[in-house]
């Protein structure tokens, strides 16, 4: 396929997200009208607690780690032409390792503490990620629907072991795990002091950094693109196709683990049923909606963050419920993915405009 | 299709057996014993209900070749807008069936406009039929759940007159006095696998997944079929929405609960095939069913360890350690006219 790169058509593509953002918003709002809400209010509310000020930006900010981690978790795989709509089960496996680490492993100082922990996050959501790999270079079993089975394997395996009557419960008579130890708690307050944002706000950075070296300095990842974009090809030029499709199924995993890992020991310091809000579904509209690209993926991250708090804050506050940022967010799904056949469009009619120009010149 | 015929009996067998196995536990074993059993196949059924109905939506959707994941989402909408409906004609079950029915619908031709017209991944807007559908139901349920009223459902089908034939009439009573839904949905089951194998639609439909070329070349209109085949799965998705909200008469925030998997689950387990997929229903259905079962012998299982059977046993199929399942050739391909 023939690309153009004009400038023109750059700027349209930088432009998409932006106007697919702005329409996505006013579908919101024409939901919140026909339901005889107060429109007004409720953008105020969004707007205020979202960014009101600086402890409400630094709590949005703090949404901006698991976001980009399940968004890292989409794009890795895809880039290797994997689907994995697993990152919400990673999240899980990731949170609940993670969880049990930071329970369990005792008498250790902070900062060794910490870092098992979250490379335990890692491998446990690595190795979720890693069975939809195996399950499909082996028997070929389709990974989309294998990862969304195992998101639900993944959610009453967590539900159950910390249920009434499962072995991590805290005994309480609440379905929820035991408090994590303090070695194992990230400090709040990062940066923004007396809000809840942690360094993971800093690792989430780092890590969209090594997704692009990775992907674009380093040699296996230039080979798991080749792969993603052309099996046969790879396999030709001696590419390891099956160990590129499983290392890129891990990695995914483990930052699918990562986002569960930090969002624990950063925020609820214990394991609670369900402690997703979703976040794993999150991660594959902003890796959409950032076409896959590090600065793309960084921003609508942001974006993303912004729009769930402010969202919750429109919920707590008027008649209109937090749901209304799926809402949202569907639609900035809907309008970037159908962008990309108005580019089409417009790229096929250029070429037949051209097409004709040089006819008329010959 | 030899083969065909081979496989047909095996299944037909093992459906005499289990039937004469009940029939013999419902003559022979103590009372409570068959009522308990007897209680387990009806809470199966009603279970399965509606995860057949989405299932048999579905499969046409996997054999026109377009992977709905949506289905969860329409269901969601199906049962919002029935609840919704029901109360606004009246209390009319059947009118608020058809106004969940046609929501599922209208949420389908969206998705087939998406994915068939403008050729957008398929999973990728079934995740946002998903995400729409659950963010739109939620917010309109919150701000309409006070003035609707609940207690609409279907009427339920007695079969009282039997209890008076010794042993086995209170058996059959407990299992057949179901709502009048459940029999709709075992003929409609019947109804579409008759459509999909043995008439001509059924067949365009079927090529149209696995070679939508050669389909087009004979003058089939694959955009159509798919259009088509969508947007019934939407129907019945939104059919099943209904069946959900009719049962236990009020909606809840997030209701379907991973049912639309589920179905997409039965389907993958039941091969394709609105047969397969109405018996993989009923497994799944069962397994929900058994906890009731172990409360009433007074036994305990983790719910939520039961709760993932249906997604362990359809990875299982995947995988091929069940039989092994062909997904159908076009699946997940956008089809473009060159």
């Amino acid at each position: 396929m023939k690309r153009n790169i004009s400038a023109s058509s750059t700027i349209v593509k930088g432009l998409i997200p932006l106007v697919a953002v702005v329409l996505a918003m006013l579908m919101g709002m024409i939901l919140i009208a026909l339901l005889g809400q107060d429109v007004g209010k409720a953008i105020g509310y969004f707007v205020q607690g979202s960014l009101g000020s600086p402890i409400k930006i630094a709590d949005t900010l703090t949404k901006f780690a698991p976001i980009t981690f399940t968004a890292l978790a989409y794009a890795i795989a895809y880039r290797c032409g994997l689907i994995n709509i697993g990152a919400e089960g990673q999240f899980y496996m990731g949170g609940l390792v993670s969880g049990l680490a930071a329970i369990y492993i005792t008498g250790l100082p902070m900062f060794v503490h910490i870092p098992i922990v979250i490379i335990l996050g890692f491998i446990a959501g690595g190795l979720w990620g890693f069975i939809a790999g195996w399950l499909k270079v082996t028997f070929g079993a389709n990974e989309i629907i294998t990862t969304i089975m195992l998101n639900y394997i993944a959610l009453f395996l967590v539900n159950y072991l910390i249920g009434y009557d499962g072995p991590f419960n805290d005994g309480s008579g609440n379905p929820q795990s035991l408090a994590f130890q303090e070695t194992a708690k990230l400090s709040r307050g990062f940066i923004i002091p007396k809000s809840d944002l942690t360094i993971a706000f800093l690792i989430a950075i780092l890590a969209i950094i090594f997704y692009w070296v990775f992907f674009y300095k380093m040699k296996r990842g230039y080979e798991m693109r080749v792969t993603g974009l052309n099996p046969t090809a790879a396999e030709y030029a001696g590419m390891k196709v099956k160990s590129n499709a499983l290392l890129s199924m891990f990695m995914a995993g483990g930052f699918g683990g990562l986002s569960g890992a930090f969002e624990l020991i950063g925020g609820q310091s214990r394991i609670l049923p369900s402690f997703s809000s979703g976040y794993g579904f999150d991660g594959i509209a902003v890796a959409l909606l950032g076409q896959l690209h590090p600065v793309g993926i960084g921003l609508s991250a942001f974006l993303f963050a912004v729009l769930k708090s402010g969202g919750l804050a429109m919920g707590s506050k008027g008649a209109i419920s937090p749901y209304i940022v799926n809402v949202i967010q569907a639609f900035v799904i809907i309008f970037v993915v159908a962008s990309v056949f108005i580019q089409q469009d417009m790229e096929k009619r250029k070429l037949i405009k051209s097409s004709k120009l040089t006819d008329k010149g010959a | 299709m030899k083969e065909l015929k081979k496989k047909r009996s095996k299944v037909s067998y093992f459906i005499i057996i289990l039937l004469a196995v009940m029939l013999l536990v419902a003559l022979l074993a103590p009372s409570n014993i068959s009522s308990m059993l007897a209680s387990f196949i009806a809470q199966d059924l009603r279970i399965a209900i509606p995860l057949a109905l989405a299932a048999v939506g579905l499969v046409f959707n996997e054999r026109a070749g377009v992977n709905n994941i949506g289905a969860e989402g329409m269901m969601l909408v199906g049962a919002l807008a029935t609840w919704m409906g029901a109360a606004a004609v009246g209390g009319n079950p059947w009118l608020g069936a058809v106004i969940g029915m046609i929501a599922g619908a209208l949420i389908g031709l969206l998705f087939a406009f998406l994915t068939i017209t403008l050729r957008s991944n398929q999973i990728v807007i079934g995740i946002a039929i998903n995400m729409l559908a659950l963010g739109a139901t939620s917010t309109i349920y919150r701000v309409v759940s006070a003035t609707t009223p609940q207690g609409v459902g279907f009427p339920t089908i007695s079969f009282g007159f039997l209890s008076g034939i010794p042993r086995i009439g209170p058996f059959l009573n407990t299992v057949l006095s179901q709502s009048a839904m459940v029999y709709i949905a075992i003929a409609l089951v019947l109804i579409f696998n008759f459509v999909l194998m043995k008439t001509d639609l059924g067949l365009k439909v079927r090529g149209v997944g696995e070679n939508p070329r050669a389909c087009d070349t004979v003058g089939i209109n694959v955009f159509k079929i798919r259009y088509g085949a969508v947007i019934f799965g939407g129907l019945m998705s939104g059919l099943a929405g209904a069946v959900l909200v009719l049962d236990v008469k009020v909606f809840a925030e997030n209701m379907t609960a991973g049912k639309g998997f589920i179905a997409l689950a039965a389907v993958i387990f039941g091969k394709f095939s609105v047969i397969g997929a109405f018996g993989a229903s009923l497994v799944f259905g069962a397994a929900e069913a058994v906890q009731y079962l172990v409360k009433a012998l007074g036994a305990q299982l983790p719910n939520d360890l039961v709760n993932m059977l249906p997604y362990l046993v359809t990875i299982l199929a995947l995988a091929g350690f069940i039989g092994k399942t062909r997904v159908p050739a076009a699946s997940t391909k956008p089809y473009t006219k060159e």
